[in-house]
């Protein structure tokens, strides 16, 4: 809304002028001052107290750096285990007849088994006395905590299991990895033909880029360019990006296989309150540069369709490659553009208009909005751009001339208008803007 | 953030005129709004503090509404120039205005009067952007169609 009819607006509300506005504001702000000299002694209390804790624990530190040796304690990492087998000799004795005869000469022998058997699998705990332990000490690194369990078991010879542990602490070593970005950037004046054959900007980095409402527009990612498919968007590192001024419609719609073009069905049908599209006024290049507020050239991003006071618009997400007027914007930023003209589904188009358009729910309806050119994902123009109207989102543009009339392609050294092939110009045109 | 009070005066002024319908009651709400806004704690984010002054008045207003039974009728303030076009513009708009509904009148007024932006009003009334920005169109479209009448 224009500033004149806010003031229009303003007055036809009838409300009269306050009186005492004056002697209000003086009262106010030194109420003000006197509020803000009691919050600061607080305030000033505070940091001094901050300060003070700061410099005992700083103290403390210091004083536990220096009498405490942090370092050496844990720099030994290895860790020694020994592992020994404990074998139990099995013993057995058994008790036989003495076998004796009077005739014989030989000597009598005698075989004893013990009564108790044991085997290394079922050492039972005994009476007996404990196995004395080696002496381990010549060889086991100072400050080494030792574990050690012993079995209990008689007659036998037992090999004690150890485990030497030291005490460690896992290192860590910095690594530190450099990532070599490359951008290539086209050159201003583009060297190369675009539209068709142009080779999108390549970064070592990606990253996937949402919106501050991440939820339904889809991020958009292929690297072909053959189709409409969805892109890989591959935007630069955080380092590189510039400022995303993007915004989220007020609505989307997906554009169905099977259209009806609006102007031609209420021509046929007979149907009326469909106002044609907002034409365009510069009659040349030169106007059109005087009207716009920015002038950019850039790559589509995403397409969405939408809607605008229930007409069919296509709003387009472009990162701006170079910036020829306006102050704002500058290189790798990202804005929406709103093209009048798009794709909006019959029921939806029949609910806003209040009408009834004999098709299939399932088409959707078109409206060329005045274009005649066709963009795609991932082609690069030159927009003529200027702020967007109050009816669309906060921040988003709009063409210039409202329809592609504003939109240039890049054909050897010209650039030319994707809506009036008789509007072209030199790129040096726009760089003594 | 300090809050300029010269300039944000007359915005809750004409916020709680609009809703009391007197000038004497509206200053007062007015300033009761600016000396409860000192209590509170301070938003560094402008649509934050605004938010909170207009929270703030609106609720002095609700509260003064009920009390209040009659409505004083606003005087007509036509400036010099160009009186009778002027006249001729400003009571068709204004006879539009009074077609809307009270709700539709504080948001035309916060939005294009006071210059409010759509993600205050929304927290204000605690629908969605979009939605308020639907609302907004439509609430046009019948202050152009009562124009268009005239």
């Amino acid at each position: 809304m224009k500033k004149s009819e806010k003031e229009k607006l303003k007055k036809a509300f009838n409300i009269p002028e306050p009186e005492r506005k004056e002697f209000f504001v003086s009262l106010y702000n030194e109420k003000l001052k006197k509020n803000e000299r009691k919050f600061n002694m607080p305030v000033f209390f505070g940091y001094a107290s901050t300060v003070a804790f700061a410099s005992l624990i700083i103290g403390l530190w210091g004083h536990f750096n220096e009498t405490v040796d942090f370092n050496n304690k844990f720099n030994n990492t290895e860790i020694t285990s020994t592992t020994t087998t404990t074998t139990v000799q099995t013993v057995t004795t058994a008790q036989s007849t003495e076998k004796t005869s009077s005739a014989s000469t030989e000597p009598p022998t005698t075989e004893f088994t013990s009564a108790l058997s044991y085997t290394a699998e079922t050492i039972q705990p005994t009476t007996h006395a404990p196995i004395e332990m080696p002496d381990i000490s010549a060889f086991i690194p100072p400050e080494t905590v030792v574990t050690v369990s012993t079995a209990t078991h008689s007659a036998t010879t037992s090999k004690v299991t150890f485990t030497t542990k030291t005490a460690s602490y896992p290192t860590t070593t910095k690594r530190t990895t450099t990532t070599v970005l490359t951008v290539t950037e086209p050159v201003p004046d583009f060297t190369e033909p675009f539209a068709t054959t142009t080779e999108i900007p390549t970064v070592h980095a990606t990253t996937t880029y949402y919106t501050d409402i991440p939820t339904m527009i889809p991020a958009i990612t292929t690297t072909s360019r053959e189709s409409n498919a969805p892109l890989d968007v591959t935007t630069p590192s955080p380092s590189l990006a510039g400022k995303d001024y993007t915004v989220y419609p007020y609505d989307i719609y997906s554009k169905s296989d099977k259209t009806v073009d609006i102007h031609n069905y209420i021509e046929s049908n007979d149907i009326p309150a469909y106002d044609g599209p907002s034409t365009a006024t510069a009659s040349n290049v030169e106007q059109m540069i005087d009207n716009s507020d920015y002038i950019v050239s850039g790559r589509v991003d995403q397409i969405i369709y939408t809607q605008i006071n229930g007409r069919p618009y296509t709003q387009e997400n472009i990162t701006i490659y170079a910036v020829y007027k306006g102050k704002m914007l500058k290189s790798n930023d990202r804005i929406s553009i709103y093209i009048q003209g798009g794709y909006i589904p019959v029921s939806e188009f029949e609910k806003l208009h209040n009408l009834s358009i004999d098709v299939p729910d399932n088409y959707s309806v078109y409206d060329s909005g005045g274009n005649k050119g066709v963009q795609n994902i991932g082609d690069t123009f030159m927009f003529f751009i200027k702020n967007g109207s109050d009816s669309m989102p906060e921040k988003a543009f709009q063409l210039t001339e409202y329809t592609d009339i504003s939109v240039f392609r890049k054909n050897n050294d010209k650039y030319i208008s994707l809506g009036n092939e008789n509007l072209y110009f030199d790129i040096k045109k726009l760089l003594n803007l | 953030m300090s809050l300029d009070v010269k300039e944000h005066y007359d915005k809750i002024y004409r916020y709680c005129y609009l809703r009391v319908g007197n000038r004497e009651t509206a200053e007062d709400l007015t300033q009761e709004t600016f000396l409860r806004y000192l209590k509170h704690p301070k938003y560094h984010n402008i649509d934050k503090t605004l938010q909170l002054l207009y929270t703030i008045a609106g609720n002095l207003c609700k509260d003064e509404y009920n009390r209040i039974k009659t409505v004083e009728i606003p005087e007509n303030t036509v400036s010099g120039e160009n009186i009778e076009e002027s006249v001729i513009t400003n009571y068709a708009l204004s006879e539009a205005l009074k077609k809307l509904s009270p709700e539709d009148r504080e948001i035309i007024l916060l939005r294009y009067v006071n210059e409010v932006s759509v993600n205050v009003i929304a927290k204000l009334y605690s629908i969605s952007r979009f939605a308020l920005n639907r609302r907004i169109n439509k609430i046009l479209a019948e202050l152009h169609k009562e124009l268009g009448k005239e």
